[in-house]
């Protein structure tokens, strides 16, 4: 019961030929470059300025894309304004969260050079969780806006 | 038993109302076994009571020695099932009491006491119980008798009393209520003996692991008898509410008074139901006066009595550790809409061999903690145990050599192993939920850099001791498990270079930890992590289990620590 099984980088070497699957949490492929967290388990679907990405447990991660004016910017990021009253959510059902349409503003975004952008939460839903780490770390709306610096997780309406 | 003359003239009146002798001796309480069991002795009994009465043989003539009690005629019931209400259909179903259903029954037990050890009764109730092919080296009895007897009881030996018309100590006594012995108890004392012959096992009243249950039941009859004292007891419950209300009507005002009353009123009258045969209502009856309950009637015996015969063998639990050596093997079997996902699942592989010695009803699996379906446990393995509910083959089965060939069985499958096994009990439960909060587990993954590797920054990290991180609820099971920030410690850090890119981290952390997210921060929820630590965007590829330890100390640091070595990896 002591002695571990065959070093694992050995084993990973023969699974080469086998399919990236979007269901596998990790992908055996070796070969190919392993694709980014956000490629692994999300669909993504793109609007014009955001993004949508919906993980294969139904739950929607949503923020703004690279295509967005405060992204192409060279200004830098004054302030981000939460227009939306914070109400946390309690419970497996994740009751008490407050319900959004897709185009109900979440962020007020104020750039350095004066520009102010809305930025709306692009799915009807109710809001799991607002990112709280745009509150310290401003620039990763800029920086990472398809990843860390997303906006909200939202879970979709009960049919 | 002694008799007195007070005490033939009730058994007398009881004898003519039609209840049988074995009813009578109950209320009476004899307590003297085989004064229930010697049948002949009845007639000698019913001899001497006619000579206190003043006529020798007016009972003995009377009888009906096959149903001990006065002969009657069988009367065709008035309820059919074809007439009766669709719930209580089922009580003229074949059970193994429906040959006694025509007989000449008293009107207390309804032919209870009269059948139980009546030849026919007894072998087809020992047919039934091998039917279901138990192995048992000796059985504990349970009886359950319908609840209406015991109102027809009281009403019946109010009525005879009163009847009577005289006062004596004797009468005072037997009309208090609960007075009376049981059914059940004579059930059992005539009964356990011929089973015990017919089954061939002992009877023993401390032998916990095979339980015989008969469940004598009359729903019908008995929903008909309380209807009866619906009226009287909801009028004497409604005086008691309004007792217990007066608190809530302190008040000066007349109209605001009114107006409470009647808010309340319409709450009470909500939750108004019928008048269910259950012990509470029961209860309710007996503390009935004698005046009361003498404007009663016994209701017609109308419906059949229903026999189940349910029996039952102690579970056994057997308790071991797992080891995972494949990937994509779910702990338990995994269906949706009728498809399983994944084909083989720890719950399967171990506990299929013991189902087939066993021959449980069903198999529960429970486990001190789970991994994830792509993530192999190895080293000193899970603990886990398997409880075998209700096993048929249970008694010779219990060996250590029966688990030595259980274990031999899995392990040859090389999908998933097991340590050696033993019995255990329901304390199992403690130790596994202990484990699962309690333990410190040790990780081996394999994992890819963005960017290049700063060597300077893992030194760093392999110094770390007692990281505290705080996780949010990962993404992937935010869906099911509440969203909120959980502390946890990484003890230690082991981290080795692979080659420019790729690194194979050991962690050491306290249980309950995301270890994936740990690694690739599951965009920054969970901080600090190991992105952080090594200024890198980090991926994992795989995760195995290595090791369980008890709780953290200098020992197991050192013992992970050399992990790597022991584990034989070669970089």
């Amino acid at each position: 019961m002591q002695q571990l099984e065959e070093p694992q980088v050995e084993e990973q070497q023969q699974q080469q030929g086998q399919d990236q699957d979007d269901d596998l949490m990790i992908p055996l492929n070796v070969q190919a470059r392993l694709a980014e967290f956000t490629d692994r388990y999300f669909v993504k679907s793109f609007s014009e300025h955001q993004y949508v990405f919906q993980h294969s447990n139904r739950l929607y991660l949503s923020g703004i894309n690279k295509n967005h004016p405060i992204v192409k910017s060279d200004s830098d990021i004054k302030e981000i304004e939460f227009t939306q009253k914070e109400q946390h959510v309690k419970g497996k059902k994740k009751k008490g969260g407050l319900k959004v349409k897709s185009d109900t503003v979440m962020l007020k975004v104020h750039l350095e050079n004066g520009e102010v952008y809305n930025v709306v939460a692009g799915q009807d839903g109710y809001i799991i969780e607002m990112n709280e780490n745009l509150q310290k770390n401003k620039q990763y709306l800029k920086q990472y806006p398809e990843t860390k610096g997303f906006v909200c997780i939202i879970q979709g309406c009960r049919k | 038993m002694q008799l007195s003359e007070s005490k033939a003239i009730l058994f007398n009146k009881l004898f003519e109302r039609d209840v049988c002798i074995r009813c009578i001796l109950r209320l009476f309480k004899i307590t003297e076994i085989s004064t229930y069991r010697e049948t002949q002795q009845f007639i000698q009994l019913l001899f001497d009571v006619g000579k206190l009465i003043g006529n020798e043989n007016k009972l003995v003539e009377e009888y009906d020695f096959l149903f001990y009690k006065r002969k009657a005629e069988i009367l065709d019931s008035d309820v059919q099932p074809q007439t009766c209400h669709s719930s209580l259909k089922d009580q003229f179903i074949k059970n193994p009491f429906h040959t006694f259903d025509k007989i000449n029954k008293c009107v207390v037990c309804h032919g209870i006491l009269q059948c139980v050890d009546d030849q026919k009764f007894i072998a087809i109730l020992v047919d039934e119980i091998q039917k279901k092919q138990y192995q048992f080296e000796a059985f504990k009895f349970q009886v359950k008798t319908p609840i209406g007897c015991q109102i027809r009881q009281i009403i019946i030996v109010n009525q005879c009393i009163s009847e009577i018309g005289q006062i004596d100590p004797l009468y005072e006594y037997i009309r208090t209520p609960n007075f009376a012995t049981d059914i059940k108890i004579c059930v059992k004392w005539i009964m356990c003996s011929l089973l015990s012959e017919s089954l061939k096992v002992p009877s023993d009243a401390n032998d916990d692991r095979f339980q015989i249950c008969l469940n004598f039941e009359n729903i019908g009859d008995d929903v008909k008898q309380f209807e009866q004292f619906k009226k009287i007891i909801s009028d004497i419950d409604d005086q008691m509410w309004e007792e217990k209300i007066t608190k809530k009507l302190k008040m000066n005002d007349p109209q605001l008074k009114a107006e409470t009353h009647n808010r309340l009123m319409q709450k009470k009258n909500q939750q108004s139901q019928p008048f269910l045969p259950t012990q509470s209502n029961l209860e309710k009856i007996s503390k009935l006066t004698n005046a009361q309950i003498s404007s009663y009637k016994i209701v017609n015996v109308n419906y059949p009595v229903k026999l189940e015969v349910s029996t039952s063998y102690q579970n056994i639990f057997i308790k071991g550790n797992y080891i995972k050596l494949g990937r994509y093997i779910s702990q338990t079997p995994w269906i949706i809409d009728g498809n399983k996902i994944y084909e083989d699942s720890i719950e399967d592989l171990v506990s299929a061999e013991a189902c087939k010695i066993f021959k449980p009803s069903s198999v529960k699996f429970h486990s001190g903690g789970r991994e994830d379906i792509d993530v192999r446990m190895l080293g000193n393995g899970r603990p886990f145990a398997i409880e075998l509910v209700d096993p048929h083959q249970g008694v010779l089965n219990q060996t250590q050599e029966i688990l030595n060939q259980i274990e031999a069985k899995i392990n040859s499958q090389n999908v998933v192993k097991v340590t050696p096994l033993s019995y255990t009990d329901t304390n199992i439960f403690g130790e596994l939920k202990n484990s699962e909060t309690n333990k410190v587990k040790a990780y081996c993954c394999v994992v890819e850099c963005k960017n290049a590797i700063n060597a300077d920054l893992i030194e760093q990290a392999n110094q770390i001791k007692d990281l505290v991180i705080k996780q949010k609820t990962p993404i992937r099971v935010l869906h099911r498990r509440t969203q909120m920030v959980r502390d946890k410690i990484i003890h230690s850090l082991l981290i080795k270079k692979i080659n420019e890119k790729w690194l194979l981290v050991y962690v050491l952390s306290s249980a309950g930890t995301y270890i994936k997210e740990f690694i690739h921060s599951d965009l920054d929820r969970t901080v600090p992590n190991l992105c952080s630590l090594l200024q890198n965007e980090c991926d994992i590829y795989q995760l195995d289990v290595i090791k369980l330890y008890e709780k953290i100390n200098e020992a197991v640091i050192f013992d992970f620590k050399n992990l790597d070595i022991e584990c034989g990896c070669k970089i």
